[in-house]
């Protein structure tokens, strides 16, 4: 479960104060699988970020009370001029797993053979995706944020993620933002929607969706 | 962000956890700075060997006919190594949490993690350094070990003591006003001749040993002289101030560092 309480967030630019998020309630349970849909600019990402601890809120709480991935985007959680190994050694040491078992599944699911050997930032971003998805799939998560990436993989990837994160045995929790109204309502059952600085919730995927387009 | 500080047990854990963190981060920042290719991870000790070495080559060639007093390759080299050690703490330190703001993804790598690791970095490679050079230097019959351990030891700490206040200084302002990052490279080189590395407090006249005494670092390095040298010098030096001082100015920087965070900005 994670809880989200009375949450607020703005941000200040040249001393100005533009509230991006304003008394966000909200909790999401094990094993649910939740849809953030909104605008570009809405705060989708910033609300991601703050549910991963990755950004503080600037007012309000999150409590985790099951364990949740970090943030898994284009950016983030990686070190570019380290090759895929060292970053692979890197959170092997920091989650406290072994590298062999980390370096094995990584490498059988991104399929990434030797590009591994080579630094991060020489990587196009399908292979980052790659490597992001299968270093936190392989780290036993309760709860996933995904944030965007799993459009840029191809058919191969796409069909190796859903039986990972989103097969309904996994009992896995998910938080997915996207833009891909399609893919969420194939993969989500519940949905926020993120709009003038609030969220409205959805326990019907396909009536987000229905009310989302309508509104655009 | 919550550590818990309940039993004694839990304390322990989460040190252990802490320093498997801090480790992590030390181990990766070798691979970010030097890489895997020819000497790698030795640079961490090769930079500051190479630093101290031809600083003290310097100082030996001009300075050794006429001026007996002090063994100069003594002298330099129980200056430069703390110096080199404070001033690399210092300027890896500026803006050093935004520049690895990708790490704060992860919810266990705290920004004092961070700081940690690249000062103890920086403190392992010049105490490494340092002992690599004595020891080349004994073989070659121009330094002798210090007289007293205590005192030699006791210098080194409150030089990193004060390394690592400073630093938390440093790092903290940085991130909230970029133009700390401006002052610090030409404050830095004016504190090396005034920091008392190069100096002993007993060659200044009276006057400027009271304004020289009142620089922490001062006493620091002449702790590590005192115990050098032993009782063939007079030093001047005050625990009790230079442990107030250090504590001081570390209490400023854990103060500053509780609302750093939000000046950091995610990407």
């Amino acid at each position: 479960m994670i809880e989200v309480n009375e949450l607020y967030k703005h941000y200040f630019i040249h001393g100005k104060k533009y509230s991006i998020l304003e008394n966000i309630n909200f909790q999401v349970p094990k094993g649910h699988h939740l849809a953030l849909i909104g605008r570009n600019g809405a705060g989708k990402s910033t609300l991601i970020r703050m549910l991963g601890k990755v950004e503080l809120p600037s007012s309000g709480y999150i409590h985790h009370k099951m364990s949740v991935s970090w943030p898994l985007g284009f950016s983030g959680g990686f070190q570019g001029s380290l090759t895929g190994i060292d970053n692979i050694r890197f959170i092997a040491r920091i989650y406290d797993t072994k590298f062999d078992d980390l370096y094995e599944y990584v490498d059988d699911f991104s399929e990434l053979g030797a590009h591994l050997y080579k630094p991060v930032k020489t990587y196009s971003s399908g292979m980052r995706a790659r490597l992001a998805f299968a270093l936190s799939i392989a780290i036993d998560f309760d709860c996933y944020l995904i944030d965007e990436v799993m459009l840029v993989g191809d058919q191969r990837f796409h069909s190796k993620c859903m039986e990972a994160l989103f097969d309904r045995s996994q009992n896995k929790a998910l938080i997915v933002a996207s833009h891909e109204l399609g893919l969420l309502a194939q993969t989500c059952d519940s949905a926020l929607i993120v709009e003038n600085k609030g969220v409205r919730y959805f326990g019907n995927i396909h009536e987000a969706i229905e009310v989302y387009s309508r509104s655009m | 962000m919550s550590n818990v500080f309940i039993a004694p047990l839990s304390l322990i854990l989460d040190l252990r956890y802490r320093i498997k963190i801090i480790s992590a981060l030390m181990i990766r920042e070798v691979h970010t700075r030097f890489g895997r290719d020819n000497i790698g991870a030795l640079w961490v000790v090769g930079e500051p060997f190479l630093f101290t070495l031809i600083v003290v080559f310097l100082w030996y060639s001009v300075r050794s006919p006429n001026d007996n007093s002090v063994p100069v390759a003594a002298f330099v080299l129980t200056g430069y190594a703390p110096l080199t050690m404070w001033r690399h703490s210092v300027s890896r330190s500026t803006n050093c949490f935004q520049a690895n703001a990708g790490l704060l993804y992860h919810k266990q790598i705290g920004l004092m993690d961070i700081l940690v690791a690249r000062i103890m970095l920086e403190v392992y490679g010049t105490i490494m350094a340092f002992i690599v050079i004595c020891s080349g230097f004994y073989l070659v019959g121009i330094y002798d070990p210090p007289v007293n351990y205590g005192l030699f030891y006791l210098g080194w700490i409150y030089l990193i003591l004060f390394s690592i206040g400073t630093a938390l200084i440093v790092s903290c302002l940085s991130e909230q006003f970029d133009w700390i990052e401006k002052l610090t490279s030409p404050l830095l080189y004016i504190m090396a001749p005034l920091s008392g590395a190069f100096y002993l407090v007993d060659w200044l006249p009276y006057p400027a040993q009271k304004v020289a005494l009142l620089l922490p670092s001062v006493h620091g390095f002449e702790l590590i002289r005192a115990g050098q040298f032993g009782p063939a010098l007079h030093m001047h030096y005050d625990i009790p101030y230079v442990t107030y001082t250090c504590l001081f100015l570390i209490l400023i920087g854990l103060i500053l560092s509780v609302n750093v965070r939000k000046y950091i900005e995610m990407e």
